[in-house]
């Protein structure tokens, strides 16, 4: 077993196996991504129709931080009326559907212990949050072309020589954490993929079990 | 062969892109990153699209080696739907009209 990896139950749903250091962690990047979002900061509630109209009755700002624009990216690239009518249209539906994923893999990664149990209908979501947490962190580590992302993996793996000199510990976790939502993520999808009708040739992709 | 055609071929082609382009004005196309694995990117396009397996790994690898895929033709209204879906999903997409770039 893979420390991290989801794995078919035998009742149905997937487990992923994870310590309470792991989930502190983990728990603590969703904080940081939810907060990034807007999440239980005096967001209006969704419930009142008056309210939505009122939100989206002016222009919204495409966000500065790079991170949050990675979450909520704009939808033209060369027409910035569009990509402004996607935004007002569509910006808050999304900050509450993305905080609402977090929140529930919140919720398993608190209530957990150290089995994750993931029942098949709440994995769409769950993975669509792991996606978030990647693109955030990706993000302020400066992620950017797929060499990036292979040079993160191998700092994760390895570590970096000069680390014990220069102190600079704190990429390397990240690179961990990083490497970890991963795992997770790729893991609960080829699961999922299992479970999707019509797909009994092999992937010649699939990583092995 | 039919011997009645009186349309040349090449206005009978011109007269279809013409038609699509009316019935279906706007794409969706779904831009490569480093971050998006090559198995959710198949998964969404398989249960969002409801596309086939081999037509959705396919666009996966063109999105993952040419950069970006079309992956929805329709309204601006429509493509704006699968936009937002992409977004919510994490993936990054943009909407066009047809014929815009490539």
């Amino acid at each position: 077993m893979a420390a991290g990896a989801f794995e078919a139950r035998v009742d149905g749903g997937y487990v992923a196996h994870l310590d309470a250091a792991e989930r502190g962690v983990l728990v603590a990047v969703v904080d940081e991504v939810v907060e990034l979002l807007g999440g239980d900061l005096g967001m209006p509630d969704g419930d009142d129709p008056l309210e939505m109209v009122r939100l989206g009755a002016s222009l919204v700002p495409a966000p500065t931080d790079p991170a949050l624009l990675r979450l909520l990216p704009d939808a033209s690239r060369a027409d910035a009326a569009v990509a402004a009518e996607f935004r007002r249209l569509t910006e808050e539906e999304l900050r509450r559907t993305k905080v609402g994923n977090l929140l529930r893999l919140r919720a398993e990664l608190v209530h957990a212990g150290p089995a994750m149990v993931v029942q098949p209908g709440e994995a769409p979501g769950l993975a669509a949050a792991l996606t978030d947490l990647r693109l955030v962190l990706a993000e302020r580590l400066g992620v950017s072309t797929e060499a990036d992302a292979d040079e993160l993996h191998r700092l994760a793996v390895q570590g970096d020589p000069a680390e014990a000199e220069t102190g600079e510990v704190t990429r390397r976790f990240l690179a961990l954490v990083y490497d970890l939502l991963t795992l997770l993520q790729d893991s609960l999808v080829w699961l999922m993929l299992d479970d999707l009708p019509g797909d009994d040739e092999p992937d010649p992709r699939r990583p092995p079990r | 062969m039919p011997t009645t055609a009186t349309v040349p071929l090449e206005d009978t082609r011109a007269d279809a892109v013409e038609q699509t382009e009316a019935a279906h004005p706007w794409v969706t196309i779904v831009w490569n990153d480093p971050v998006n694995l090559m198995s959710y990117v198949s998964w969404v396009f398989r249960t969002y699209f409801g596309f086939p397996r081999t037509r959705a790994e396919h666009l996966m690898m063109q999105v993952h080696t040419q950069g970006r895929a079309t992956v929805s033709h329709g309204t601006l209204e429509q493509m704006e739907t699968d936009a937002q879906a992409m977004h919510g999903f994490g993936l990054w997409a943009t909407v066009e009209p047809t014929g815009a770039g490539h």
